[in-house]
């Protein structure tokens, strides 16, 4: 009995750790759509970048905590430039128009990762003084887990903070709420969403670069985050950040807790209870904009 | 009633158009079956891998191009055929009729439940619903061992009999695989050029409009669903044939993507774009991959450009390019 | 006996009642028309009679027949149709193949899968009958995005003829229209309420007190009055609700 309780234990643990990740990739995928009906299917590739781009810059000497500072600019700079070379070009198109072309995408940043690295798995070593293990009710865990997974919940916090009390978060509310009434007022929809996209990228090869020491590093890390990032946003609400952190929080525990016991069958009962969720509620369970 | 000019321009324009569509058909038929006879043993596997996608290629353009609902998850029809063909050709007989009618059965069960459920969705909901099938049956497939074997797959699949005979790789095969193709093909242009070709589009373009004129939405948007994905099985029953197996691979997303890529590419909306689409992306595909390490690089950058500029395909070409001239000339 | 009955309607919209407790009959062959204030739950109880919304309570008869809560599409086959305020054509086919659709709906030709045969010259000859009703013979092969603001409204109650209605329901038919096209399409609707009954909500009260032989007037999700234009016109408690209020404005 203890020691099921404890499997139990162990397992959400480490599902929550996970769901703290994709939280970051959730919260971005979820604010894009919200302020410009993108559905961004190269957001995963974002996040894998994000990895590489770690790998790149400690190969030239930099160490992991500036490495990992650097990733979110030129993440951040990629994302400016695709929504100004690509998204924007599909503004006035339906949405799936927009489904369509970042698949597209995907497979291009895909594609070009495994061009100019490979498609061999990289392992990342935690940081100097984040190497050893720590206890909790007698169950060994790497530190590393927990500072990073603390780390990317204060980024998180810190995201939910911006779109609250920030000026920045005040336009961003503003358009997800009334786009017209915004504009009319003088928001620029269009700089807005090009600045939110860039952000979106920067926060998901964070996420992306934080967690390679734990999940380390690979051309598909992206898409199978991206697609459990979509079924968050699903179950959230596509455009509500509230929706998304209980959401991330659902997906991450049951993923962990029944691969523990179901092993392969528990992603199939996952998609289900997204489907049904959807059925039931077209607009997600925290839904403030619509998904059409 | 008496006929102006007007009248008998369009019925000639019409007899003539018809002409041309029937002699550039009866052209590729002589092509597309002496080929056997004229082209290398590989470039024929390449067609019969090509015309099998084509079928699958095209009920998605049913279900996505004139329906309207965008489907990220085509996959699961095409691979659950797969599964279903495979499955009774090494365990109950391998006569290709049979198993494709058994294949058949199987896709109408889960698309009549999955049609039930996805088509109250439209829009990028759908397209995400979709995606969530086809990955359920791509889990059910890797956890279901005792019927699929997991990850390795079903292999093995004997080679078809027809009539009690065995139909040999390359062109016997082939030829079985274009007579299907272009049944396929012509039974989908009658039933696109039909009234319930024109209903679905009539749905696709205003929803609501149509349910105003008695048209039962959903009944149409799931009987497209389920024709659909019976076609796609059929394609998928075929290829297990053609590859004597399959793995789960076959239900996987980035299957999904690549059938929407071929469709896209060929002309979403058009009729016979999915199978221009396919054969483009097989050979494509075959050419890329031996010579550029980046085939998936150069595979997006295609779906990019495609998707921004020529969102009507292949087969829309010469309509875009004449909608051009006309705007230039005016 | 009244061809459409409406007894107690109530939608609900959270805490808000749009439609509270409306009470309407309109009788065969007669232009009735539903006016009211802005928020008086004209649009609401126009969209729970075609089928739109499903009620809250109350209950719709159509012909003697219960209809209450059905889909629209299943109201059409009961013989009601309707039009929209915001033109809902379908744009990328030709005039005569907008109509087309809602008469092969009506024929029961939805689920032929195959083009062709004797029924097609047929759907042809009523689909052209009802284009020379409306006046939009010489436009029978244009797309339906090329033609002009007035010939879209007529397209679109056009294809809510081509479904044969007993009643026939316009919403806003003259939206947007200039005073002369929307005189045309009131001698429209009086041509066509000789074989249809005809529900309409309108905001131009002229062409309403000309056209309809009964009105009723809506306030606060309710029916205040109903009766011929000049006793509608004559009722205190309409001006009070409505025409003084308009004036205001």
């Amino acid at each position: 009995m203890a020691h099921e309780l404890n499997f139990l234990f162990v397992n959400i643990v480490n599902g929550l750790v996970y769901g703290s990740f994709l939280l970051l990739t959730s919260l971005g995928l979820s604010l894009v759509f919200g302020l410009g009906r993108v559905v961004n299917f190269a957001h995963g590739a974002f996040y894998a970048l994000g990895g590489y781009v770690l790998i790149s810059v400690m190969r030239v000497g930099a160490g992991f905590w500036l490495a990992l500072a650097v990733v979110p600019v030129v993440l951040t700079g990629i994302g400016l430039a695709l929504e100004a070379g690509l998204i924007r070009r599909l503004r006035k198109r339906p949405e799936v128009d927009t489904l369509l072309a970042t698949f597209g995408l995907s497979a291009m940043l895909v594609g070009g990762i495994e061009y100019l690295w490979g498609t061999s798995t990289t392992i990342v070593k935690p940081p100097l003084g984040f190497e050893g293990i720590v206890q909790v009710l007698s169950n060994d865990f790497p530190i590393y887990r927990f500072a990073a997974a603390g780390l990317s919940l204060l980024m998180a916090a810190g995201v939910l903070a911006i779109v609250q009390w920030t000026p920045l978060g005040l336009r961003i509310r503003a358009i997800a709420d009334d786009a017209e009434m915004a504009e009319a007022i003088g928001v620029d929809r269009s700089r807005l969403l090009w600045q939110v996209f860039g952000y979106a990228a920067g926060l998901a090869g964070f996420a992306g670069a934080l967690g390679a020491p734990i999940f380390a590093v690979h051309p598909e890390m992206g898409l199978s985050i991206l697609i459990d990032s979509f079924l968050v946003v699903v179950l959230g609400g596509l455009g509500s950040l509230k929706g998304s952190t209980i959401g991330a929080a659902v997906v991450s525990v049951t993923k962990a807790v029944g691969g523990a016991y179901l092993a392969d069958w528990s992603t199939a009962l996952l998609f289900l209870i997204v489907a049904s969720v959807l059925v039931a509620r077209p607009t997600g369970i925290f839904a403030t904009g619509r998904i059409a | 009633m008496t006929l102006t000019s007007s009248t008998i321009g369009t019925a000639a324009s019409g007899r003539t158009s018809a002409l041309v569509t029937i002699g550039v058909g009866a052209l590729a038929l002589a092509a597309i079956l002496a080929a056997p006879w004229l082209a290398k043993p590989f470039t024929i596997t390449l067609l019969t891998e090509a015309f099998v996608l084509a079928i699958w290629a095209m009920s998605l353009n049913l279900l996505s191009g004139h329906a309207g609902l965008l489907s990220f998850g085509h996959a699961a029809g095409f691979g659950l055929g797969g599964y279903a063909a495979g499955y009774f050709a090494r365990e109950v007989s391998a006569d290709v009729i049979l198993s494709l009618l058994f294949a058949e059965a199987v896709v109408f069960i889960v698309a009549a439940l999955a049609g039930a459920v996805a088509i109250r969705l439209s829009g990028v909901a759908f397209s995400i619903v979709s995606l969530c099938i086809a990955q359920v049956l791509y889990q059910v497939a890797i956890a279901w061992r005792a019927v699929t074997e997991g990850m390795d797959g079903l292999l093995g699949v004997p080679l078809p009999r027809l009539f009690g005979a065995t139909i040999k790789n390359g062109a016997p095969f082939y030829i079985l695989v274009s007579v299907v193709m272009m049944a396929t093909l012509a039974g989908l242009a009658l039933v696109l050029k039909s009234p319930f070709g024109a209903t679905l589009r009539a749905i696709r373009t205003n929803d609501i409009r149509a349910a105003s004129i008695g048209i039962d939405v959903r009944l149409h948007k799931w009987l497209a669903f389920v024709i659909s994905w019976m076609l796609a099985g059929l394609a998928g029953g075929l290829m297990v044939f053609l590859k004597a197996g399959t793995t789960p691979m076959s239900l996987h997303w980035s299957e999904s993507g690549n059938v929407l890529i071929m469709t896209i590419f060929g002309g979403l909306g058009t009729i016979v774009g999915p199978v221009l689409g396919a054969v483009c992306f097989v050979f494509l595909h075959d050419v890329l991959t031996s010579t550029l390490a980046i085939w998936q690089f150069v595979f997006g950058l295609i779906f990019v450009v495609v998707v921004i500029a020529f969102p009507s395909g292949l087969a829309g070409l010469p309509a875009q390019f004449g909608k051009l001239r006309w705007r230039f000339s005016r | 006996m009244a061809l459409l009955t409406v007894t107690g309607l109530v939608r609900r919209f959270g805490s808000l009642r749009a439609v509270d407790g409306l009470v309407l009959s309109v009788e065969p062959g007669q232009i009735h028309a539903l006016i009211g204030p802005n928020g008086a739950g004209k649009t609401t109880a126009f969209n729970c009679i075609s089928g739109f919304l499903a009620p809250t309570a109350g209950r719709i008869e159509l012909d003697g027949c219960d209809v209450t809560g059905w889909p629209s599409h299943r109201l059409v086959s009961a013989g009601l149709s309707r039009t929209f305020q915001v033109t809902k054509v379908f744009d990328d086919i030709s005039v005569r193949e907008n109509v087309a659709l809602g008469v092969r709906s009506r024929l029961r030709m939805n689920r032929r899968f195959w083009p062709g045969g004797a029924a097609v010259s047929a759907v042809t000859k009523i689909c052209d009958e009802i284009l020379d009703t409306v006046g939009l013979t010489a436009r029978a092969q244009s797309a339906a995005s090329e033609l002009s603001h007035g010939e879209r409204r007529v397209l679109e109650i056009a294809i809510s003829l081509s479904v044969a209605p007993k009643l026939l329901m316009l919403d806003e038919p003259t939206a947007g229209m200039s005073a002369g096209d929307a005189g045309l399409i009131g001698r429209l609707v009086r041509q066509l309420a000789r074989t249809t009954a005809v529900l309409l909500v309108e905001h131009d009260i002229d062409l309403v007190l000309g056209l309809s032989d009964r009105i009723t007037v809506m306030a606060q999700g309710r029916a205040i009055a109903t009766g011929t234009p000049e006793a509608v016109s004559r009722d205190a408690a309409v001006q009070e609700a409505y025409l003084g209020r308009s004036v205001d404005r």
